[in-house]
């Protein structure tokens, strides 16, 4: 046992003199590893503090026999009961159907291969064969084994226990960015077509997902890898030197048993990826690029994915239950103004309708209502509300940092007969300049024939102002920006109106700007 | 090409924001700006080469799209272009929300 050491609900406090892989066990399950060089804080005296990773807080409520293991000697450096907020029952870090979770290193709960039992083992290996085979045979891609597989294969022939997805590489023939984005969306496309689930992650990389027999899926992520003028990348942001020749030509490794292609020379791939340390397990690893590499890769590949992280944890935040349920006051001015102009029911297509609300209220006037949002997290807070009501809603994907979904969403509705209101409040202000280029241009296929866009968004003057949710991810629009940007389109405002009191909430009364944009003359 | 034509060539491709950015340092004539020193010509080179690293996920998207529904659009026919439109919105969609190695 370690002197000096305690943990509470707020986090972890220890002496600088521990090292190393840390796991931390409740009830005997480990749920997090961390590094306490990497991922404490210096406090006062020799201590250092740590705090508990996020998404493990919420799972937080009740009492654990908590014990601090180190990884690699296996000695207990500490072992307390803790209470942990309110609750009276063992605290319980499980999926719904009782599935130990533990936090993997990208900071997210999930399943890893440590509880994998041998039958879903070998589930995993041969979908790991097969999805190298269609890479290589049906893709033409030069596949490989790479990241923790990689590792665990050369360390002991087995999967690490603490991983929880399995990770294979390509090796682009191409040298530019635009090249190697067309050539993993004909992969992503062909993967597709053979059967696969597969989510696109990036312009350079996708993730497949298979079903394994015991109720879980296992994810095998499929990283792009080239050279651009001399450096050699893997997406997520590996950059660095590293000789095609230590790549190609393959080689093999044995992992559970079985031979996997893998670079020509694994050593010199593994000590490129994770430092000269790469022989010592480190569940508490995680990747510490330069900024300047993370930045390039997400300007190359994942401009796409801007803001959908920030929105997708808003919505699984308790914060989301405190957006309110009832219709915004733009909402019933918007439909007064469409009742006034057409004298019936229309189609309101709610862009970036978020928790759904406002699009809940448009179906209960009776309108024909999509809501539109890259992500459907949010209308989950007002699917009893609709369910009580008998609301119809349609929910479409579209996602407007990407010009791909733009064009597709707004060619298809352009297409179909009839005129269509466009409503987006509170959207503007949370899009960069990209983004909102990308509205345009879907709110002018969309009205080509006619019909109305309703904005409403925080203005530059509300930016200091008191903010219901606290930080948040708010860009602020000056309207004569918006209006000369609309017009840019050929759009025209037919109706202007800014100031308070217009969409207040809580203590929060934000600067406001209300347009009406007309496409067509 | 001059020197002159090519800052114009240059310019033009540019956003408003970063085209004012880098007018302070191209055209001198428009009188000294706010920033001149060379940290705001770095600043202004790096949105510039950011700028421009995003085009090839633009350029390709728009590629894969018209590819997509050229071919049916120019034989006018609109159950295979409905058709091409809608793979293209299934089969590859969005980028996933969850998470990447990052």
């Amino acid at each position: 046992m370690t002197q000096g050491i305690d943990v509470s609900s707020e986090g972890l406090v220890l002496p600088s003199s521990v090292s190393g892989s840390i796991d931390v066990l409740l009830d005997g399950q480990r749920v997090w590893s961390f590094n306490p060089g990497h991922d404490g804080r210096s406090g006062p005296g020799q201590q250092v503090s740590v705090a508990w990773p996020k998404a493990l807080v919420p799972r937080l409520d009740g009492v654990a026999d908590v014990d601090l293991v180190n990884h690699v000697s296996r000695e207990v450096l500490h072992n307390q009961t803790v209470r942990f907020g309110n609750g009276a029952d063992r605290v319980r870090v499980v999926d719904h159907e009782g599935h130990a979770l533990a936090v993997d290193k990208g900071g997210r709960l999930q399943r890893d291969f440590s509880h994998t039992e041998d039958s879903a083992r070998d589930e995993i290996m041969d979908a790991l064969e097969r999805v190298l085979r269609d890479l290589t045979e049906k893709c033409g891609l030069d596949a490989y084994l790479m990241y923790g597989c990689l590792l665990g294969a050369v360390r002991d022939g087995h999967m690490i226990g603490h991983d929880s997805d399995a990770d294979v590489a390509y090796l682009s023939r191409h040298q530019h960015p635009f090249d190697i984005i067309r050539e993993c969306t004909q992969a992503t496309r062909r993967m597709r077509a053979l059967g696969w689930k597969v989510v696109r992650m990036s312009g350079a990389n996708f993730k497949v997902w298979v079903p394994l027999p015991d109720g879980r899926r296992c994810g095998i992520d499929v990283f792009g890898s080239f050279h651009v003028r001399g450096r050699f990348h893997v997406t997520g942001s590996l950059t660095g030197t590293l000789d095609r020749s230590a790549i190609v030509p393959f080689g093999t490794v044995t992992l559970e048993g079985r031979e996997i292609v893998a670079p020509a020379h694994p050593e010199e791939v593994l000590e490129f990826t994770y430092g000269p340390d790469w022989r010592i397990p480190d569940p508490a690893f995680h990747f510490d690029h330069d900024p300047v590499d993370v930045r390039r890769m997400d300007a190359w590949f994942r401009s796409p994915r801007r803001r959908l992280r920030f929105w997708g944890d808003f919505y699984k935040s308790p914060d989301a239950r405190r957006v309110p349920t009832e219709p915004s006051l733009f909402a019933r001015w918007t439909e007064e103004r469409i009742r006034a102009r057409t004298g019936s029911p229309t189609h309101i297509l709610d862009v970036g309708t978020g928790t759904g609300r406002d699009a809940a209220y448009f179906a209960a006037q009776g309108h024909r209502v999509t809501a539109l949002d890259f992500t459907s997290l949010g209308m989950r807070h007002t699917d009893k509300l609709r369910a009580d009501q008998r609301l119809k809603v349609t929910r479409r994907a579209l996602n407007l940092e990407d010009l791909r979904s733009v064009l597709v969403v707004g060619a298809r509705f352009a297409h179909r007969q009839g005129l269509r209101e466009v409503y987006a409040r509170g959207l503007l202000d949370t899009l960069g300049a990209t983004g909102r280029d990308n509205f345009w241009r879907f709110a002018s296929m969309v009205q080509r024939r006619g019909g109305e866009t309703f904005l409403e968004f925080r203005t530059p003057r509300s930016r200091h102002d008191p903010k219901f949710f606290g930080q948040h991810q708010r860009t602020y629009l000056d309207p004569d920006q918006a209006v000369r940007e609309i017009e840019g389109y050929g759009g025209r405002v037919v109706h202007r109106e800014t100031g308070r009191d217009l969409a207040p909430l809580g203590k929060e009364n934000p600067h406001i700007a209300r347009l009406v944009v007309r496409w067509t003359s | 090409m001059s020197k002159i034509a090519g800052r114009e060539r240059l310019k033009s491709g540019l956003s408003a924001g970063l085209r004012a950015r880098l007018r302070s340092w191209i055209d001198p004539d428009d009188g000294p700006a706010p920033e001149s020193g060379l940290e705001a010509r770095v600043a202004a080179l790096e949105d510039a080469v950011e700028e421009s690293r995003q085009l090839s996920q633009r350029l390709a998207d728009v590629v894969d799209v018209v590819t997509e529904v050229l071919v049916p659009a120019v034989d006018r026919d609109d159950e295979r272009l409905q058709e091409a439109l809608a793979r293209l919105n299934k089969t590859l969609g969005s980028p996933s929300p969850g998470g990447e190695r990052d």
